[in-house]
């Protein structure tokens, strides 16, 4: 599903930093794998990379069979709408749009019709237990309520692979374990392939493969 | 696109007072914009009519020598007028023509019982004098009969009745111009400002004095109505010339030749100035309008900045770069197009209630309205300013790298 091969990247700047230093990596469709490492390891910089949010200097990355490599901008586009779904600490849902408009967002730039799209986020809310908290804007839910809108928004299009950055890290512990118990049931129920970048040890605990990364490079991979 | 202009409505309604703000700097400049406009075009009307009402509604015709070879004749010959062209043109009935009258004028030595005064004597036709901007103050004008039987009768101006009569009754006194008596029978005042010492008299008597055995005659003049605009005047002029040079054996290229005047140097000349008027208040207006455009622009990139994160998210949410473009765009166009549009109407209803208070009020100021084709004007402008403002911003919002966006505060 992910394949890494010789991952180079550089941030520029008058001293360049030099992040990822030739990364090989393969994910294969279904596993839950989780990204650990200190800050500036360089596996937030992996996770940009595999999310077509951000793109790499040297190697080759094939996500599904395709080769992500100087793709046009449209096509990067259906790409993160159609086969990605994000999961961001800080949930990134948008203020003004209540937690059913957030759901529906990425299946507006799919072309769905607004009712279709507003019933689908619906149902996913009613998945995520929040169905009855369709119309309140972000500012009016708890933490963990606006992150399950955000993975309710990450699973909506049926992505191939679910990319969470630091998902829990602005939750307690029991909002924590919701969060993480309900990325394990799609990576089962639905056998979507979810990658978790996180720096505790309970969360890498709970899922079948920990990649430990250090100085731009992985310097452990156990199942 | 129903969907696209929700997702900017739904934008614009959390950002109502940054929006307010923004549109009313629209609004003023396209209000500003029209009623400029209207009042321009206002003054316009205003002196274009108290200038056709106050300028003679005439034409005189007047011939020279020609300057141009015409049909195998040379130049400098000397082209006259005569009674037949007068009548041949009254036949022909132009188009806003009223009269036609030819006039024979001569320096005359007016005399009477007490005193005597140099003048200018004008031969004319009933109707003349009134054409003239004067009134026929006491006695008659000259008539028919007069011209049919060269009567040595005559219509004096006020102020050659004040030289020689000392403002009293002339009506029924006798007057001598180069020696033959003439019967007083009106006296006629200007209705300008000034007045000139003249006498007028029947065309067939004078020229019958003064020019027996030539048939020539001073000028023709030509009154019309109903013309509201240089062009049709322009027309008119052309007309003449075209069926009087045949005529006179002239070229209708020859303006030495064959003289048409309308006192044009002035009406262009003032037509001249309220263009340059008309220009000057776009130039105003537009610019007052792009400091209104600017405005939105600023606004519009702060409002991008704010959204940094935003825009981010449906970015990796799947929006391409065109999508965040459209976005940007629509939302500048909308806030300019409504705010520009209730500047506009207002901007109309101005104008509305100047022409409705102010008109007719105010010297040289009638109907301060827009033109229909100016609106439509108003409106490509609106739809050009919001692109205009939102290109910037929208182009920045589209280049930012999601990762940054996405971490943005």
């Amino acid at each position: 599903m992910i394949d890494f091969k010789g991952i180079h990247k550089t941030y520029p700047g008058e001293v360049p930093l030099h992040v990822l230093k030739g990364v090989d990596l393969h994910i294969d469709e279904g596993e839950l794998v989780s990204i650990m490492g200190a800050s500036g390891s360089g596996k937030s910089t992996m996770l940009n990379i595999m999310g077509i949010l951000d793109d790499y200097d040297e190697g080759e990355y094939r996500l599904a069979g395709k080769l992500v490599r100087n793709l046009d901008d449209r096509t990067e586009a259906i790409y993160r709408n159609k086969l990605i779904g994000f999961i961001f600490q800080s949930f990134n849902l948008i203020y003004y749009k209540n937690a059913m408009e957030n759901v529906a967002l990425p299946l507006y730039y799919r072309g769905v019709k607004r009712k279709e799209r507003n019933d689908l986020a619906m149902e996913y809310l009613d998945k995520v237990g929040l169905a009855e908290h369709w119309h309140h804007l972000p500012m009016q839910l708890s933490g963990g309520q606006r992150q399950r809108v955000a993975i309710a928004r990450a699973l909506i299009t049926h992505p191939k692979i679910l990319l969470a950055d630091e998902p829990t890290g602005a939750l307690d512990s029991k909002t924590t374990q919701e969060v993480m118990d309900m990325l394990c049931e799609v990576n089962r129920k639905e056998g979507q392939t979810v990658v978790i970048v996180t720096h505790e040890q309970e969360i890498a605990n709970q899922t079948d493969r920990r990649i430990f990364f250090k100085d731009g490079v992985i310097y452990k991979d156990e199942r | 696109m129903n969907d696209l202009i929700n997702e900017v409505l739904t934008s614009m309604k959390s950002n109502r007072q940054r929006i307010m703000l923004t549109g009313f700097a629209i609004a003023w400049g396209m209000f500003s914009l029209v009623v400029m406009l209207g009042s321009a075009g206002g003054i316009q009307k205003g002196m274009f009519k108290s200038s056709s009402l106050d300028m003679p509604q005439y034409t005189t015709i007047t011939t020279g020598k020609t300057s141009m070879a015409w049909n195998g004749m040379g130049t400098d010959r000397l082209v006259k007028l005569t009674l037949d062209d007068a009548e041949a043109l009254e036949r022909q009935r132009f188009d806003h023509v009223d009269d036609v009258f030819p006039v024979f004028s001569q320096p005359a030595l007016a005399s009477c019982v007490n005193d005597y005064l140099k003048t200018a004597l004008t031969g004319c036709a009933p109707g003349y004098i009134v054409s003239q901007y004067n009134t026929i103050l006491r006695g008659r004008d000259i008539n028919a009969t007069d011209l049919q039987e060269r009567r040595k009768v005559c219509v004096l101006s006020d102020r050659l009745c004040e030289e020689l009569f000392g403002g009293a009754d002339p009506v029924g006194w006798r007057l001598n111009f180069d020696g033959n008596s003439f019967l007083v029978v009106g006296e006629c005042k200007s209705r300008h400002d000034y007045s000139i010492v003249e006498a007028f008299a029947p065309i067939s008597t004078v020229m019958a004095m003064y020019s027996p055995d030539d048939p020539a005659l001073g000028m023709i003049q030509v009154t019309y109505s109903g013309i509201e605009d240089l062009g049709e005047l322009q027309r008119l002029t052309s007309s003449l010339r075209g069926f009087l040079s045949p005529r006179l054996m002239c070229s209708p290229k020859d303006n030495k030749a064959l003289v048409i005047r309308n006192d044009f140097e002035t009406v262009i000349g003032l037509s001249k100035i309220l263009t340059y008027m008309g220009v000057f208040v776009w130039i105003i207006g537009i610019a007052t309008l792009i400091t209104g455009v600017v405005g939105v622009s600023n606004i519009m990139l702060i409002t991008v900045r704010e959204r940094t994160r935003e825009l981010g998210v449906r970015r990796a949410m799947g929006a391409s770069r065109g999508s965040i473009i459209r976005l940007v765009l629509l939302e500048s166009v909308i806030i300019t197009a409504i705010f520009g549009y209730i500047g506009m109407m207002l901007g109309i209803g101005m104008t509305q209630l100047l022409s409705a208070v102010l008109g007719g009020v105010i010297p040289y100021f009638t109907d301060p309205t827009v033109k229909f084709s100016t609106i439509i004007g108003c409106n490509i402008i609106l739809i050009l300013a919001g692109i205009a403002a939102g290109y910037v911003p929208a182009r920045r919002a589209s280049h930012c790298k999601i990762v940054d966006a996405l971490i943005a505060r």
